[in-house]
């Protein structure tokens, strides 16, 4: 493989990782972007050790995932303080909602979940990843992916259960 | 009526709720300004075909080594045949021979010994892969 053919593959999957990312990081696109641009760029330059034992996306999530991690922790360490999703930050702040306003119902109902669960959850039903590939992601044994999972799901069909079905406001109706 | 969400019902409203992406292109140019400010890693070089010919050219010297030696080893025995029966013929024809050979037998073995050690060092010497 050379440079073209990395950006073109890279091209074909950075979409799907930036929004991961996006929904991550609560909502702050750009910060979701420069953990994404870092991933892509760490998976440039240490392209030899991709084996393609598993599926280049999904190498690339893996890489964008560790950037995610990292990027909170020195985040953490440095703000002193638990990062909040920006959507809280707004409403915090009392900043009039811009344009991530639109995805409120989908950060109100991961909001609540552990940051794994919140994990698992886009990678499965967002990002259609298998439980074989969330676990090569996550490096996790796929008995936690599950339990993870099922406790999620349970959490959201409650959720939709009293939110998208009852009488809560500010998520996108998508009935 | 309790309403029970089913999976279907949780993938389309995360997907129905995930945040729409609109710069790719942006993001696309600025990924890739940035890599052209990078060096390209070996495993990025194209240069697969280059060490595939290479593994093909070792490959195909090995045989032909392989060859080599096994059409020499072939001559040996020949040479050591065609010796060896005309000396067991004059061996049995003459008797004398072996009273001779006895009588000199450490010099005609030092001389023979001598004969195949430069043997072998000239063939050691001038052998060339090619």
């Amino acid at each position: 493989m050379n440079k073209a053919q990395f950006i073109e593959l890279v091209s074909e999957n950075q979409e799907s990782l930036r929004r991961f990312l996006t929904v991550l990081c609560g909502g702050d696109s750009f910060r979701a972007d420069d953990i994404a641009q870092e991933a892509l760029l760490k998976a440039y330059m240490s392209f030899e050790k991709f084996e393609g034992k598993s599926r280049f996306s999904t190498w690339l999530f893996r890489i964008g995932y560790n950037c995610f991690y990292d990027n909170r922790l020195k985040s953490s360490r440095t703000e002193l303080e638990e990062l909040k999703p920006i959507h809280e930050q707004k409403f915090d702040e009392g900043v009039p909602m811009g344009g991530n306003f639109e995805y409120q119902g989908l950060y109100m109902a991961i909001g609540g979940l552990p940051e794994a669960e919140r994990t698992v959850v886009l990678l499965f039903y967002m990002e259609d990843k298998s439980i074989k590939e969330i676990e090569a992601i996550m490096d996790m044994p796929s008995g936690t992916v599950r339990s993870h999972l099922s406790r999620a799901r349970a959490h959201l069909r409650d959720y939709l259960k009293n939110g998208v079905y009852g009488d809560r406001k500010g998520y996108k109706e998508v009935y | 009526m309790v309403f029970m969400a089913t999976e279907k019902d949780i993938r389309k409203f995360i997907k129905g709720n995930a945040p729409e992406l609109t710069d790719s292109d942006r993001f696309m140019a600025d990924l890739t300004r940035q890599i052209d400010l990078l060096p390209v890693p070996s495993a990025l070089a194209g240069k697969d075909r280059d060490v595939e010919s290479e593994i093909r050219i070792v490959r195909e010297l090995a045989r032909s080594v392989k060859r080599r030696h096994l059409r020499a080893a072939l001559l040996a025995i020949m040479v050591a045949l065609m010796t060896f029966i005309p000396v067991m013929s004059l061996w049995l024809a003459y008797p004398v021979i072996w009273e001779t050979l006895s009588k000199y037998g450490y010099y005609i073995f030092g001389a023979v010994s001598a004969l195949i050690l430069y043997g072998s060092l000239l063939r050691t010497s001038s052998f060339r892969i090619r």
